[in-house]
This record gives C-alpha cells, sequence and structure tokens, in this order.
C-alpha cells in the first residue's frame, strides 16, 4: 500500500501523539550525521523521528512502516553510523521515553531496562546494590541496550565477558510487529535467563558486532551485572576542570609495565591470562594510551612527551574483591613481567594516567581520542588468537606506514575470557577537514585486504558482509535468508544487516 | 566573531552526546542524570547542543531554512552552559556554548530573531532601562529609610531590574547585610540601568553595548573600585559580557557571596543559630558560568546549627532552574516544568527550604512550586543571612 | 514437509544411498536398529530407524545430507553411545547418522587453552588432556563414552560457576541439509594463516548460540575447537551441609558473589553416594552420616604460587561465611577424598544414574537459587502423593554464571521390567512437568513431547521464528523431524 509523506505523518502522530512525532527539517537535522569517516560522508536527514512510550507504540509503528513500505531504524544514542537514514521517508524511532530502569535483581545480579538507559545510570543504581557493570568504549552515556546489542568492547574483557554473553531475557518486537520474547522471559515475566528454549535465537540478535536494528527492536533486555565491592556512590569531588576522584587506595590500582618487544608482551599476556588475575589487560601503543586522556590536542602531545621512547606499554588493573586479591595479583604480575624480561613504569609516569581509572570506570573516555586531530575512526579490527592477532597487527601496521603515513596510527590489544582469544583495534586519526576521503580510502584497502588475506574481522556489517562473504565460506547467503525471512518487507533498517534489494532508489 | 569563525565545533562534534548528561562520575542516580533541561523537556535531539550544533551547520550552509520550529529549537534553551562542561570535559577545544550563542545572534542578524515576547522586553529596555517595562523613576521605590547607603564610597552595590521591580526584599535584604554588618558603600540610584545581558542572551546585541557605556561610565564617574551584586545575570554580564562586546573593566566584581564567603573566612560575621535543614541550588551564572560554588556553601556552613544537604546535581552539574537565555518569557511552560525538576530534586534531600543566590532562579522555582503544587520554599541565601545575622 | 517414503521406494532409495556411501555401510540389522529406537529414560515412543550409517567424515556426511535432502529422507544425528532425553529417538522414520565414530582429536592447544575435536569424541578421551595439563569443562559425572559436542551442544551445564563465560564451543563446522558448509565463529575463514579458529561470535549472526540446544534439527556438527581450561596445580575441597536445604542458598550466593572457588555445586545425598558408591547396601549406611544437602566448593590454585593463592581464598571463604556462622568443612564422612578426582573426569563403568534403577527419568530447568527450595517441596509433595518415595529422588543444584541462575535436576528412578513402578513415575514425570511449568521453571532445553508441547504452544511466536529459521536451514524438514516445535 502507499500513502504520501502527509498521509503517514498522520498515522504515526495518531500512534503516538502529535509531542511526540516530527517531521521538521531542523528536528530532522539532528538526526542526520554521526562523526565517524561514513557518518560524515553518507549524512542524510530521516523522514520522522517518532518517540514511542510502550512497546504497544512501537508494534503500531513497526506494522505502519510494514503496511507502506517505509524502512524505520531503532537508535540507542545515535552514535554509530547504521543509525543514519539511507532511504527516504525513513522513520528513526527514539527512544527517550523508554528509559526505565525496571528492576535490579541484587540476588541474582541482574536488571531489566527499557532502551534509553545509560551505562553510567545503570552503574550508579547497581553500586547501590553491590552490583556494576563495565561501561564501553563508546561511553558510559550510550545505551546500554543498544550497545549491548550493537557491539561489546569493554575496558574489562579480560575478565568479564563480551556484552554479547551478557544479554539475559528479551522482548524484541520483530519487523512484522509480533513480539518475541528469548529465554526465560519466553513464557513469563521473569528475565533472568538467555538462553532457550531450544535453538537459542539470541543468535539472531548479533555475531561479533550486532544487526544494527536489522532485524526488529529489542524493547526490553535483562542484562547480567557482576559484583561490585566499592563504595555505593562513585567517589568524586570538585568541579571541572579539577574533578578529582577519591577511590579507596586499596580498592583498585594500575600497572604499566614496558617489554624488549611485543612478542614478549604478548607472552606475558598469556601467563597474566593462564594465572587468572587482574580485571583489565590491555597492550596499548603509548598514543592510544594518551589520546582518552588528554582533553585536549595540547594536552595529547604532551603527555605524548612524557611517555617518549615507550612505543607501547601492558596495562593491568586489579580490582578488590577481597583485599588478600590485590595482595596475590600484585605478587604475581610482578613474577610474571620480571620472568617475560618487562619491567615496570616509574610510579611518577603511571601517576600521570592516574584519571584513567574513573574515567574506565565510570564515563570511558573515548570520545578523547578524536582530540588530537578531530577525526577517529577505526581502521581494523580483528578478534583471533592473540599470537595471530600479532602477526595481523604486524603486517597492518606496515601498510598503513608505507601507504597511508601522514595518518596517525594506533592500537590496542586485548585478551577476551582469560586469553581464549583476542581482540584488536587499530584505528587512524585524521584531518577531518582535509583528510576524510583518504580515511575512506584507507579504511576500504584494509577491508579488502582482510578478505583477501583471511583475517577475522570483527566489524563487519552492511557492505562489508558482502565483501567478506566469498572469503568466509558464503556466510552472507545465509544471512541474507534471515534477513528475508525476518524482515520480509526489507523494512527493518535497511541495508542491515545485509542488503537483501535495493529497489527503493 | 560569528558563527563560521567555530567551524571547528561545527565539523568536530562527534555526536557522542555528553553534552546531554551531567559528567558520568557525578551520576548518583539514574533519574538525576541529564543535565540539559531543554532536551529533557522537548525530547528530539535538535534540542540539545549537539542538535543544535547540527542545525548551526546546515544553516551556514544553506541547507537549512528558518522556521517557527527552528527559531524554536534555537530560544527553548537557557543557556544554563551544561552541555560546555560535560562536552569540554573531554573537548577543550570545543565550544558549544559559544555556537547557541551565534546561532541567536546569527538569527537577529538575518532578521529572524528573537521571539516575539523577547521583542517586548527589548522595547521595554529601550523605553524604560529595565526588561519589565517599569517606569524608571520607580526602581529604587523599595528602598527604605531604614537601609543606608552612602556616596562618594569605593564599593558600589549594582541592585539590578530583577531585585529592584520583583524581589525588593532580596535587595533590602542584601542592604540590610552590609549595614548591619557596618560596611560603607553606595548605589547607582537612577543611573543605574538595566545590564543588558538578557538582550546579549536573546542576541540582541547592539543595545547591550549602549547600556554597558552608560553603566561603565556611571561606575568610573563614581569611583567604584569593587561592584558587588546580588543578582547573577547581572554579575555575569559585567564579568563575562562586557568585556567580550568591548567593555573595559576598571573595577573589581564580585557577588554577595563572593564578597561574604571571604568575611566568613576572615571571621569577621557572627551568625545566630538557625536550627533548619536547606538545599542549595547554584544559580548558571554564578556557578556554572562564573565558577562560585564554594563561597556560598562556605557562609551557610558557618551558620550555626544550620544543615546543609545536598541534592544531587550540584556545581557544575546543576541542573538549571529554567528561567534563563529567555526561556522566561517565551516558554512559560518550559521554565516552569524544569523549575519542578528541580523542586522535586530538592525534595528528595528532605530539606523544605531550597535557598540560591539569584532572583530569576528564585522566582522560577516559586512559580513552579506554585504551579505544580510543590511544597518547598525557594529563598534568597542573602535572605537568610540577614535573618541570622 | 516431510512425505513419509514406504516400502519399495525405500528399498530403493536405500540402495542409491548405498551407491553413493558404500555397499553395507547401512545398518539394517533388525537388532541394531532397535538399539537406536529407544534410550534409556525417555518416556517418548519408541521410533524404528530405517538404516544406521556410521559415518567417517564430512565429504561422506556431506554427501548424506545431499541425497537425503533431495530424496526428502529424515536424518537423526547421534554421538554418543548413551542417549537420556530421547533426543536421538527417530521420530519418523529415519536414517540415524551415527558420529560416534568420528572422534579424532585433531589438536590440543595449550597456550590458547582449546583443542579441536570431532563430534564422537568422548569425555574419556578428552579427559586425557590432563596430561597436557590441561582440563576439560566437565558436566557432573558424564558417562564415559559420551559425546563432548552433544554435552555442549545441549548445553549441560559445567561445574565451574566462576567462568562467567561459559559457553565452551569456540568455532564448529556444521554440515546444513543441503550439504553445505557452515563454518561458525572465526572459522569461517578456514583455511588461513592468520587464524586459529577460536573466536565464537560472527560472522555475521552468532551461530553457535542457533545450533545450540537445536537436538540435531538443524544440521550436523562434525567438529568443533571447545576451550579447555588449565588444570589447577593444587585444590582444597570443602563442604558445607545441612539437612535443610535454605540454608545453603545465601552461603552460596555470597561464596559466588565472592568469586571464590572452582567448581561449585549442590547435592543431595542420594546423588553424591550415586556418584561415589557402587554397593548399595553400603550406600545406606554412609547415607545416615550425611545431612541430606551437600554443598561442594573446590579452591584451586594454578601455574603461580598455588598455595598462596589457595591459602587467601581459604581465608575468603571463611570470612564469607562468618555471617551466616558456618564454618566449612573439609571432611564428609569419608568420601571427600574421593570428591574432586571423580568430578574433574568422566563416569567409568556403569553410569551413576542407572545404580539405582535399571531406568531413571530427570527433570531439569533453569531458575534462580532463591526459588530452588520452593521447588524442591513441590517436587517431594507432588511424589509423595503419587507414592513415590522422596527420599528416592535424586538433586543436583548446579550455579551457573556465579549464581546468576542455576541449574536444578531432579532424578526419578524405576525398573522398566517393573510396571508399576515405570507408571508411578511416568504419572509424576507428567504432573510435575505441568505443576512446575505453572511455577515458572524454565525449561530451556525442553525434551520429549510433554516438555516442548508446553514450552512451544505457550509461546507461539518464539515457534514461529523457529520455523523460519529451520526452513532457512532445512527446507524440506529432514534433520530430526518432530523434535522440539518441528
Amino acid at each position: 500500500m502507499s500513502v504520501n509523506h502527509q498521509g503517514l505523518y498522520e498515522l504515526l502522530k495518531e500512534t503516538v501523539g502529535p509531542e511526540y512525532i516530527s517531521d521538521d527539517p531542523p528536528v530532522l537535522e539532528a538526526y542526520s550525521r554521526t562523526g565517524w569517516v561514513l557518518g560524515k560522508l553518507k549524512k542524510k536527514r530521516p523522514g520522522f523521528i517518532i518517540l514511542p512510550g510502550s512497546v504497544e507504540d512501537v508494534q503500531v509503528i513497526v506494522r505502519t512502516a510494514n503496511k507502506y513500505n517505509v524502512p524505520f531504524i531503532p537508535i540507542g544514542s545515535f552514535l554509530h553510523w547504521s543509525c543514519q537514514a539511507t532511504y527516504p521517508e525513513t522513520i528513526i524511532i527514539d527512544f527517550k521515553r523508554m528509559d526505565k530502569i525496571l528492576k535490579i535483581d541484587e540476588k541474582n545480579k541482574y536488571a531489566l531496562i527499557e532502551p534509553f538507559v545509560t551505562y553510567s545510570q545503570l552503574q550508579a543504581e547497581g553500586m547501590k546494590k553491590g552490583l556494576w557493570l563495565p561501561v564501553p568504549s563508546s561511553g558510559g552515556n550510550t545505551s546500554v541496550l543498544a550497545n549491548h546489542l550493537f557491539c561489546g568492547s569493554h575496558f574489562a574483557m579480560h575478565r568479564i565477558p563480551y556484552y554479547a554473553r551478557a544479554i539475559l531475557g528479551v522482548e524484541w518486537v520483530l519487523p512484522t510487529g509480533e513480539i518475541l520474547k528469548l529465554g526465560s522471559a519466553a513464557y513469563g515475566d521473569d528475565y533472568f535467563w538467555g538462553e532457550g528454549p531450544g535453538p537459542d535465537l539470541k543468535g539472531l540478535m548479533r555475531g561479533y558486532i550486532g544487526v544494527l536494528g536489522g532485524l526488529g527492536v529489542v524493547t526490553k533486555m535483562a542484562v547480567r551485572l557482576y559484583p561490585w565491592t566499592g563504595p555505593e556512590i562513585f567517589p568524586c569531588r570538585g568541579v571541572y576542570p579539577e574533578k578529582i576522584f577519591d577511590f579507596p587506595k586499596d580498592f583498585v590500582k594500575l600497572y604499566l609495565a614496558i617489554f624488549p618487544n611485543t612478542e614478549d608482551a604478548v607472552n606475558a599476556i598469556y601467563e597474566i591470562c593462564k594465572a587468572e588475575i587482574g580485571m583489565s589487560l590491555h597492550l596499548v601503543s603509548t598514543a592510544m594510551a594518551m589520546a582518552p586522556m588528554a582533553k585536549s590536542k595540547k594536552e595529547f602531545i604532551r603527555l605524548c612527551k612524557g611517555f617518549k621512547k615507550i612505543p607501547e606499554f601492558l596495562l593491568f588493573m586489579s580490582f578488590r574483591t577481597s583485599p588478600k586479591v590485590m595482595a596475590f595479583e600484585e605478587k604475581v604480575l610482578q613474577n610474571i613481567v620480571s620472568e617475560n624480561k618487562g619491567t615496570f613504569i616509574p610510579d611518577e609516569m603511571v601517576s600521570s594516567m592516574h584519571e584513567s581509572i574513573p574515567e574506565t570506570l565510570r564515563s570511558s573516555v573515548s570520545m578523547r581520542i578524536v582530540n588530537p586531530t578531530g577525526g577517529y575512526d577505526v581502521f581494523r579490527s580483528w578478534a583471533e588468537s592473540l599470537d595471530k592477532l600479532l602477526d595481523q597487527l604486524k603486517q597492518a601496521k606496515k601498510f598503513l606506514i608505507e601507504k597511508f603515513e601522514d595518518l596517525i596510527h594506533f592500537y590496542y590489544l586485548i585478551p577476551l575470557e582469560l586469553g581464549h582469544y583476542g581482540h584488536i583495534e587499530l584505528s587512524i586519526l585524521y584531518d577531518p577537514l582535509t583528510q576524510l576521503k583518504k580515511a575512506l580510502e584507507c579504511q576500504n584497502i584494509g577491508l579488502k585486504q582482510d578478505a583477501d588475506q583471511k583475517m577475522y574481522v570483527t566489524g563487519s556489517a552492511g557492505p562489508a558482509h558482502v565483501l567478506l562473504g566469498p572469503a568466509y565460506g558464503n556466510y552472507h547467503l545465509l544471512l541474507k535468508e534471515i534477513k528475508k525471512k525476518i524482515d520480509p518487507n526489507n523494512v527493518s533498517n535497511p541495508p542491515y544487516p545485509i542488503d537483501v534489494r535495493d529497489n527503493r532508489g | 566573531m560569528n558563527l563560521k569563525d567555530y567551524e571547528l565545533t561545527l565539523e568536530l562534534c562527534f555526536r557522542c552526546s555528553r553534552c546531554k548528561w551531567i559528567c558520568d562520575w557525578d551520576i548518583k542516580s539514574a533519574e538525576s542524570s541529564y543535565i540539559c533541561p531543554s532536551l529533557k523537556k522537548f525530547l528530539f535531539d535538535a534540542y540539545s547542543a549537539q542538535g543544535r550544533i547540527d542545525i548551526a551547520r546546515a544553516l551556514l550552509k544553506e541547507e537549512l531554512n528558518y522556521s517557527d520550529k527552528l527559531l524554536e529549537i534555537i530560544y527553548a534553551c537557557t543557556l544554563c552552559g551544561g552541555c560546555e562542561i560535560t562536552c569540554k570535559r573531554n573537548r577543550a577545544d570545543m565550544e558549544p556554548l559559544k555556537v547557541l550563542y551565534e546561532l541567536r545572534f546569527k538569527a537577529v542578524d538575518d532578521g529572524k530573531g528573537p521571539m516575539e515576547s523577547h521583542k517586548k522586553f527589548a522595547k521595554n529596555v529601550n523605553d524604560h532601562n529595565n526588561p519589565y517595562g517599569e517606569s524608571h523613576e520607580t526602581r529604587f521605590k523599595w528602598l527604605t529609610e531604614d537601609k543606608r547607603y552612602q556616596g562618594d564610597e569605593e564599593i558600589g552595590f549594582f541592585v539590578g531590574c530583577t531585585l529592584s521591580y520583583r524581589l525588593p526584599n532580596v535587595a533590602k535584604a542584601a542592604i540590610g547585610i552590609l549595614n548591619k554588618l557596618d560596611i560603607r558603600f553606595r548605589i547607582l540610584g537612577g543611573e543605574e540601568y538595566c545590564c543588558g545581558g538578557i538582550l546579549y542572551r536573546v542576541g540582541l546585541t547592539s543595545k547591550i553595548k549602549e547600556l554597558m557605556e552608560h553603566n561603565l561610565r556611571t561606575i568610573e564617574k563614581l569611583g567604584i573600585k569593587k561592584m558587588l551584586f546580588a543578582c547573577p545575570g547581572c554579575y555575569e554580564t559585567f564579568k563575562s559580557i562586557y568585556p567580550k562586546i568591548g567593555g573595559e573593566l576598571k573595577f573589581e566584581v564580585l557577588h554577595m557571596v563572593e564578597f561574604l564567603s571571604e568575611l566568613c573566612e576572615n571571621k569577621k560575621i557572627k551568625f545566630r543559630e538557625a536550627a533548619q535543614q536547606v538545599t542549595y541550588h547554584d544559580p548558571c551564572h554564578l556557578g556554572r558560568l562564573s565558577g562560585i560554588y564554594e563561597q556560598p556553601r562556605k557562609i551557610l556552613k558557618a551558620i550555626p546549627g544550620l544543615i546543609l544537604v545536598e541534592m544531587e546535581r550540584i556545581m557544575d552539574n546543576t541542573w538549571c532552574c529554567g528561567a534563563g537565555g529567555g526561556v522566561k518569557a517565551a516558554f512559560e511552560d518550559f521554565a516552569l516544568w524544569s523549575g519542578r525538576e528541580r523542586l522535586q530534586e530538592a525534595k528528595k534531600t528532605g530539606a523544605r527550604l531550597l535557598l540560591t543566590a539569584c532572583p530569576f532562579c528564585e522566582l522560577n522555582l516559586n512559580y513552579s512550586a506554585k504551579a505544580y503544587n510543590e511544597p518547598i520554599e525557594t529563598k534568597d541565601i542573602l535572605e537568610l543571612i540577614y535573618e541570622n545575622l | 514437509m516431510l512425505e513419509i517414503i514406504e516400502g519399495e521406494k525405500m528399498s530403493k532409495e536405500i540402495m542409491e544411498l548405498e551407491n553413493i556411501i558404500g555397499k553395507g555401510r547401512i545398518i539394517q540389522t533388525p537388532n541394531i536398529l532397535k538399539l537406536y529406537s529407544i534410550d534409556k529414560s525417555n518416556f517418548d515412543p519408541e521410533g524404528m530407524p530405517i538404516g544406521i550409517i556410521k559415518v567417517k567424515n564430512t565429504i561422506e556426511i556431506q554427501k548424506i545430507m545431499k541425497f537425503s535432502n533431495k530424496n526428502k529422507i529424515s536424518i537423526t544425528p547421534c554421538s554418543s553411545g548413551v542417549h537420556f532425553y530421547g533426543r536421538t529417538i527417530p521420530t519418523k522414520r529415519s536414517i540415524v547418522i551415527d558420529l560416534s565414530e568420528m572422534n579424532n582429536i585433531i589438536k590440543i592447544d595449550e597456550r590458547n587453552k582449546n583443542a579441536t575435536i570431532e563430534s564422537g569424541v568422548s569425555f574419556l578421551q578428552l579427559e586425557n588432556v590432563k596430561d597436557n595439563g590441561l582440563l576439560p569443562l566437565f558436566p557432573l559425572c558424564p558417562p564415559e563414552n559420551k559425546s563432548v559436542l552433544t554435552s555442549y551442544l545441549e548445553r549441560e551445564p559445567i561445574l565451574v560457576p566462576k567462568l562467567e563465560y561459559y559457553e565452551p564451543i569456540l568455532t564448529m563446522e556444521v554440515i546444513l541439509p543441503t550439504g553445505e558448509i557452515l563454518r561458525t565463529g572465526s572459522a569461517a575463514v578456514m583455511p588461513s594463516k592468520f587464524a586459529e579458529y577460536v573466536v565464537p561470535f560472527g560472522p555475521g549472526l552468532n551461530w553457535n548460540q542457533i545450533f545450540q540446544g537445536a537436538q540435531g534439527t538443524l544440521g550436523i556438527i562434525t567438529s568443533a575447537t571447545i576451550k579447555i581450561e588449565y588444570l589447577p596445580k593444587q585444590d582444597i575441597t570443602y563442604f558445607i551441609t545441612s539437612d535443610d536445604l535454605e540454608d545453603l542458598i545465601e552461603p552460596l550466593y555470597m561464596i559466588q558473589r565472592s568469586l571464590l572457588g572452582y567448581e561449585c555445586l549442590l547435592l543431595n545425598d542420594l546423588n553424591l553416594l550415586m556418584i561415589l558408591e557402587s554397593n548399595k547396601s553400603e550406600n545406606k549406611s554412609i547415607r545416615q552420616k550425611i545431612p541430606r544437602w551437600i554443598l561442594i566448593i573446590c579452591l584451586s590454585g594454578g601455574d603461580k604460587l598455588p598455595g598462596e593463592k589457595i591459602k587467601q581464598e581459604e581465608e575468603d571463604l571463611k570470612d564469607c561465611l562468618k555471617e551466616f556462622k558456618i564454618k566449612p568443612s573439609m571432611t564428609l564422612g569419608g568420601l571427600e577424598k574421593r570428591i574432586l578426582s571423580t568430578l574433574r573426569q568422566a563416569y567409568k563403568g556403569q553410569y551413576w544414574k542407572l545404580k539405582l534403577r535399571e531406568n531413571f527419568q530427570d527433570i531439569f530447568f533453569i531458575t534462580t537459587l532463591d526459588k530452588v527450595s520452593t521447588y524442591v517441596k513441590i517436587v517431594d509433595e507432588i511424589s509423595s502423593h503419587l507414592n513415590y518415595p522422596s527420599d528416592e529422588i535424586g538433586c543436583y543444584i548446579q550455579p551457573l554464571v556465579r549464581a546468576g541462575a542455576c541449574h536444578i535436576e531432579f532424578t526419578f528412578f524405576y525398573d522398566s521390567s517393573n510396571d508399576k513402578q515405570t507408571q508411578i513415575v511416568r504419572n509424576a514425570y507428567e504432573k510435575l512437568i505441568k505443576r512446575l511449568f505453572d511455577a515458572g521453571a524454565f525449561f530451556s532445553r525442553p525434551y520429549g513431547s510433554i516438555q516442548t508441547n508446553f514450552t512451544y504452544q505457550n509461546n507461539p511466536i518464539y515457534s514461529k521464528v523457529l520455523k523460519d529459521i529451520k526452513e532457512i536451514f532445512d527446507p524440506n524438514n529432514i534433520m530430526n523431524p518432530g523434535k522440539l516445535c518441528f
């Protein structure tokens, strides 16, 4: 069926009321771009912004979109470029009215949330009950539900699993408008468990990253929380720019160590994983560690100078679960660092990174990463065994130095699930006013190389699936079938997770 | 400077959305975690600094035309500076608040701004030297004989339009305090004109220069070396806006709480016991935009028996009362709603008296209390000080 | 849907298939077919397969699948020599693909803590990784010839709740009903010099999760890379016991919240004794000496300073139990020495659940620890009412993911030759499933028609989406038809 813009507006207005729908150009403009390379290049205004107040509203919106063959995009904080409209008349579903923490189960350590609850909010409420969850690199102000669905990188992945594993019961409006409930919520209102019944349809929600709203809208999610032995209120005082944090001294401790070469550092990581110590463990290039701490370009340069001649270091963070744990972990860490020819960076240098502790715990400093040049993007991101990641890193660094020497690059490597595998992100900094196209070219060549050399890319979405699919056993064909089956009218954020047709013009 | 000069801010905004929330470290509850009243009220991202930055960019590139909605978005903002703090915390090179101002300047330059109600008070300032349209002659009619002030003093007290015409009790309290402390000071009398801050904030930059020149000339002529304010709007106008538009201040600018807190520190003030529980609301112009956070708290802590219980969002994370930036005049409902949010946060502390140090905040919070039947009173800190000296 | 092929046509198909995979490869001996038509515990009716093929490799499976798909012959995969839940009983006339002879351990990678194994690899085989200083993730005392992959695919709980990343499967090779291969996670890039195929997520979707719990209805998993942990260097096992289950729940929550211990589980006395003792009469005398409920917590130390690690955990354990006025014990009526070694291996000889009677029937589901006492009461009440003695119900409670939830498993014992006993257990089973379902029990892996009916009839949308997915993978519904909601 067809309907014109005004007709659709009226239908949507009827669903949520006039104050919660807009097609005003200035309102749409605020949902037209993100800060990423693709986000800037593919700026586009959607057709409508709608603010549902309930799952029933979402159902009606989705059914309307189906009926009139209009795409919709569910968004969190609209940080990722997949939130941007691709097609005309796209309906952006903004969840600011669905922002409740519905339950925190202290005993069974989970929270049931609506889509617009942020990590900082949930962490703040959880801490009062002795629980917390790590914030992702996208920031404490991003939506828990959206980011649990989309990504998963957080600073504690060494110990606490990727967010994909922290999703429990789910309420999910399918692209056709029906409500699918997963896990223990499948029959009943108890959301404590995520798998099943039977084959786990949670598998459809995301792979290494998510399906980017391409298979419907999740309206409620239970997420796992973790024990917290720190203070009930995040302890800090002062005002910008002199805010300081006041964690008990024996609660969290940061160690930095350097090694003669990256191989030794990776060996130390393996040993740390084997010893099962620490909350957070990263191998970071110095620029990568400094960028998120620097509030300005000037500060970035100053911080990097403080670490000159140190290209990379191991960053280890220990958390108090009991006072004895901290002492034990320190001892083992010292043992491992020295066995692997490493040395600890002097305390005064560590103290210059002091602020990274509270930032890491609560807010995530990721957006500061943009400061050195104003433009930041992930160049390549892979997951595999730590040894293989090291091989990939060497090759990619060589490529960047040879072909794109004017783009600053840096990386971090993080073991996941106590070293069963690892994740690496190699990022680039570029000047968005002059180097935007170059940054895109660099990314595109990189992705093609990944496909050619069969490296396992983590951040694939949309067109990347089509490029990687043939090199990855043609999984993209199955993905297409699933998209077609679950979203028969191709209205749920096309072309994600994968493009199945393109007749909208 | 104009909007074009902020190209970097416009181009480099990553859309991280930190401008919408208080500093993550300070979030104590899910409920009190927003910083932007405009966004919380209107919900669409356009009503945040991020959205307005996007709009500014589009306007500059002529991708967007003026409309009533666009003007509403530009003006439904209290200019409280919350976004400025939270953005700069991570990206010190960004200038979101300046963009919000420049948007208004541009709207006026383009002949579209400000809002009708703003034009009305601009006319009032023009005709009567105050935005309320009251007669200039009655500016000091509240001044009773028991209030002493002198001539030829180096300390001055700039009363301001709101205290003069709407909250004379606070003006009286301020003068009463100075009298009780035996501090000699003077006022500008008939030569005190509106500071013009409100005009500047709605984008009317031309008239404020005239007002500034008059006020500065008067003050200099009187030989005042230290000017006291009880209105953070006037205070911030003198302290920050005048220098921006070419004004040269040859005197010190102090809000009463700065002045009094120094006296407290030097043990020159003795308070009576005041056994009560209070909470304190940081006015945006005094706190976030001028950095005066500790001084009012020092004074309150010096009052014996007084218990200060803080709200969750305080100091640089303060939730704006909702009155600033011309919002009270153009978007009454929004101002009252924002005030109610603050009152509810204040109520959670258990205190039944909410103190502030700004007549705009006081008025708006009390209007909100009345409109929403919230059982909490807002009072200026100067009144409390005066009562307990 | 499948059209049932009977008689002559079937014989013709079988002959054609034999031509493809080799003469004599399809076992049709009635006695052997009979073995595959039933299992040890399920009340679902027997289902006679039309043939058994003990497959040797992936290529062979691909050929069979292609042929079966083309000719709409249903396939029931099985890997273990023992089955208890009806998963491998053909509900339609099927060819059983028996993977038990695909039992190679392809690779053991100590550095990256994983092993690549074929589907037929049993826990007995896998426990040999201990020689490499590694420890497989064991469910509770699995039969020695139980397929490791089947156990993991069926999401049987593992004994170590500290592993918040509880899924042991990293990547898999799946043969789809079309004969195509889907490799999950980073195995998708196979072969690649840049991969060791250890990343469980992606590509695109989380395929592992879709195939787990599918009971062989979506494809055949031929091999997988699985997580293995390091074998602790030193251990101490503590016990906390009580006749009242409720006494142990809060301490268990606290232990897990304090991130203490390695293996940690709760058993009732009957289960513990069946696991540890072979002699029934001996059981009775020991049973009188130990309380009804036993919480087992093992403290372990790894490669670095294991003694110190254990000491630290011992002190923390005692500290965290102080508020309950509980002192954990290192003894358990003389049984203590054998417990940990038994938990860290496949169960040798006669399976422990078959010691009391010839057959057993499990009822298990997922819940939270704060509700287990309620469920235990329900089970006790209903079984007593039906004249099943409550002291002959085995119970196992496995905290999952730091006690965020738990698996609870009740076991009823009977001799199938004894009609009365069988009927009592059958009655109890049927009544309990309904009652427990109503009380909120979450059957995350429903087996048998009663459980699946309750599960899927109560969630038609879940069933619909499952069917949609099934149609993509298995358009002709040849894979283990009749199971789940298919």
